[in-house]
């Protein structure tokens, strides 16, 4: 069986599913022999017990995170949990059968009780029973709970659809790939897909409902196709495209430790988008020159409590070492304010894009912002290390957040603590009014960085995780390539360079048009380093800047991509083709 | 639920009636059984040292708007 999607990461694989986010219990009823009532029943106790401080720790985070009044949601559980459990032991005396078959029993006929009197607001307690329910049962049957960062052995994720928390704690070596229901070429599960350079394919529709457990999958990363179960024939064709990509790959990675030198001898730094330390080696691997984006949401994300300055200053210190003398370029936390623990109610926001968060945030919350502008420039004197402020939209914000950076510096200096004082800043260009007062921000920056993920999005007005209007998010509508030209030319006309860390500067399609801009930067998952320096090699500057102006003067995306790519036929043996 | 953590603090034995079914009004699991909405008519039984505590206590907070939980 085939489904088809989006291809969002290159390669094939051959894998097991894991199902993320369902699970599957099977109830097995046994009967238990007179002599092992007590060991039965101390286990079962164990996972009652289990199950309790679960709830507890949920309890716990709850209390720090939104507030004590919410607790209450859980006080349900806990009863419910006692008087069940109670009920199971004394039934596990009568009738002898096995805990599991006794416990699940028990709360199916409450469930069934509820759910017959058709009662809207009772027939969702059904959801508290249920929950009780799964904990108990998984504890006693050793199911260990749904986490990425506990897996057996490699699989290929399917999910409906994966969020950084999700993937914050992946154990990134057992993962194959990801397929996922929801999704396109940008979202999260396919941005993490190609820094681990492996396929992945989204929008798959229904596929988390299609796949069990333990499944064969092929995953065609480069068709956006995923085979299910697939053939004895299918098999045996795929092995030979997975050699045939791998040969393409092997072709690919001779270029990764060249220069990205055009053939008249632009040279233009080549380098990698990363969230994960671990990342870090696959960036070197890759022949990253240095890192054009780490963000540092990952430590803030899928933890109860907020990143120390000590705990901060450790992983950008990390970083720096690694890539010294390279440049790595530390983003200042970008995420909506509701992930960080404030201790205030968190306010529901309908429209969380054009909300609190990033930069914005940053200034609200002060401590915050300085103590990872200290972490940073701590961590400055151990490599080569710049900073970057997120969304920022305008001139005023600029000041207000360069104020702040200089305040910091002011007590590190009066602490004697040292750090770079040739630190450099830059912003990330992502919000329409930044690009068009460019020249304004420009001289008060060392560098920009285009951000044209969210540049997109703000200026077609198109959400891409939308799959009903997915198809307006398009990198090369005119309005985007005015408006890069227009924040390149900013930049030079002020003596600052520019560069781009939206997912556009690693698309093999965009390569030779943002070269003609005039990119002086451009970084993207590591997976795309070889491909993207192999283009960059295969074309003189001019001829580059040729494209670039005649791109410009088409009025459609449509037009602009035929454009270039009849001229990356001709001029390149053509990319990995399908047959 | 809020009736089953009251009744639970009282010593006296506590059930709830409902169109003849008795169930025990500490244990979390008979109560959502009974699946007494709003509007419906249900009996207090209160039987111990404290029952008349107990059952005042209760009706309160039946009567007090019981929306949520």
């Amino acid at each position: 069986m085939q489904t088809q999607g989006i291809a969002a990461s290159p390669g094939v694989v051959f894998g097991r599913a894991f199902l993320y986010g369902e699970e599957e219990l099977r109830i097995v009823e046994t009967e238990i022999e007179e002599s092992g009532i007590e060991e039965e029943l101390n286990r079962f106790q164990e996972a009652v017990e289990k199950a309790r401080r679960e709830y507890n720790e949920i309890q716990k985070k709850i209390a720090m995170e939104i507030g004590k009044e919410m607790t209450r949601l859980f006080d349900a559980h806990l009863m419910l949990l006692e008087d069940a459990a109670e009920e199971t032991i004394q039934r596990i005396r009568e009738e002898r059968k096995n805990a599991e078959f006794t416990f699940y029993q028990i709360l199916e006929k409450v469930k069934s009780a509820i759910l017959s009197t058709g009662n809207g607001y009772l027939g969702e307690r059904t959801v508290d029973i249920q929950d009780v329910e799964k904990r108990v049962l998984r504890n006693l049957m050793g199911t260990k709970s749904q986490t990425l960062g506990r897996l057996d052995c490699p699989v290929v994720i399917v999910a409906r659809d994966l969020t950084p928390s999700d993937t914050a704690s992946l154990d990134r070596r057992k993962v194959l790939g990801f397929a996922t229901d929801l999704g396109g070429r940008t979202s999260h599960a396919a941005i993490v897909a190609r820094s681990l350079g492996v396929p992945a394919v989204v929008g798959l529709g229904d596929i988390s409902r299609r796949v069990r457990h333990g499944d064969l999958l092929i995953l065609d990363g480069i068709r956006g196709v995923v085979y299910i179960n697939p053939d004895q024939e299918t098999l045996k064709l795929y092995q030979r495209e997975k050699e045939r990509f791998i040969q393409y790959e092997r072709e690919l990675l001779t270029f990764k430790d060249l220069p990205a030198t055009t053939l008249d001898g632009r040279t233009v730094e080549v380098v990698a988008n990363i969230e994960l330390a671990e990342e870090i080696d696959s960036a070197i691997y890759y022949g990253a020159q240095g890192i054009g984006l780490y963000r540092t949401e990952y430590l803030y994300l899928a933890r109860s409590s907020l990143p120390s300055e000590e705990e901060q200053y450790q992983a950008y210190r990390y970083i720096a070492e690694k890539m010294a003398p390279y440049p790595v370029i530390i983003r200042t936390f970008d995420l909506g304010g509701d992930k960080l623990l404030t201790g205030q109610d968190t306010v529901h926001e309908l429209n969380p894009f054009l909300g609190w968060r990033a930069i914005r945030v940053s200034l609200k919350l002060l401590e915050v912002f300085k103590t990872q502008l200290r972490a940073i420039l701590r961590a400055s004197v151990m490599g080569n290390l710049r900073i970057m402020f997120p969304m920022i939209s305008g001139l005023e914000e600029l000041r207000r957040a360069k104020a702040i950076l200089e305040e910091t510096k002011q007590d590190l200096r009066e602490e004697r603590i040292a750090f770079d004082e040739n630190c450099e800043l830059g912003v990330m260009i992502e919000i329409p009014s930044a690009a068009l007062v460019a020249d304004q921000l420009a001289k008060e920056v060392d560098f920009f960085s285009i951000g044209t993920n969210d540049l997109i999005q703000y200026t077609i007005a198109v959400d891409r995780g939308n799959e009903r209007i997915a198809y307006l998010f398009n990198p090369l509508h005119p309005a985007v390539l005015r408006l890069i030209k227009m924040i390149i030319e900013a930049g030079h006309n002020n003596g600052i360079w520019v560069g781009m860390c939206g997912e556009m500067s690693g698309e093999p399609l965009d390569i030779w048009l943002l070269l003609g801009l005039g990119l002086d930067e451009f970084s993207m998952s590591p997976i795309v380093l070889p491909e993207v320096k192999k283009i960059i090699r295969s074309i003189t500057y001019k001829e580059a800047k040729t494209v670039a102006q005649r791109a410009l003067e088409l009025n459609t995306a449509e037009e602009v991509e035929a454009f270039i790519k009849c001229m990356m036929d001709e001029k390149l043996c053509g990319r990995f083709e399908l047959q | 639920m809020l009736f089953v953590q009251v009744a639970s603090k009282f010593d006296s034995e506590v059930h709830l009636e409902k169109d003849g079914v008795r169930v025990n009004g500490k244990s979390i699991m008979e109560v959502m059984m009974l699946a007494a909405e709003r509007g419906s008519e249900v009996v207090i039984i209160a039987e111990g040292a404290d029952e008349k505590k107990a059952v005042e206590r209760l009706v309160a907070l039946i009567n007090s708007r019981f929306d949520e939980d």
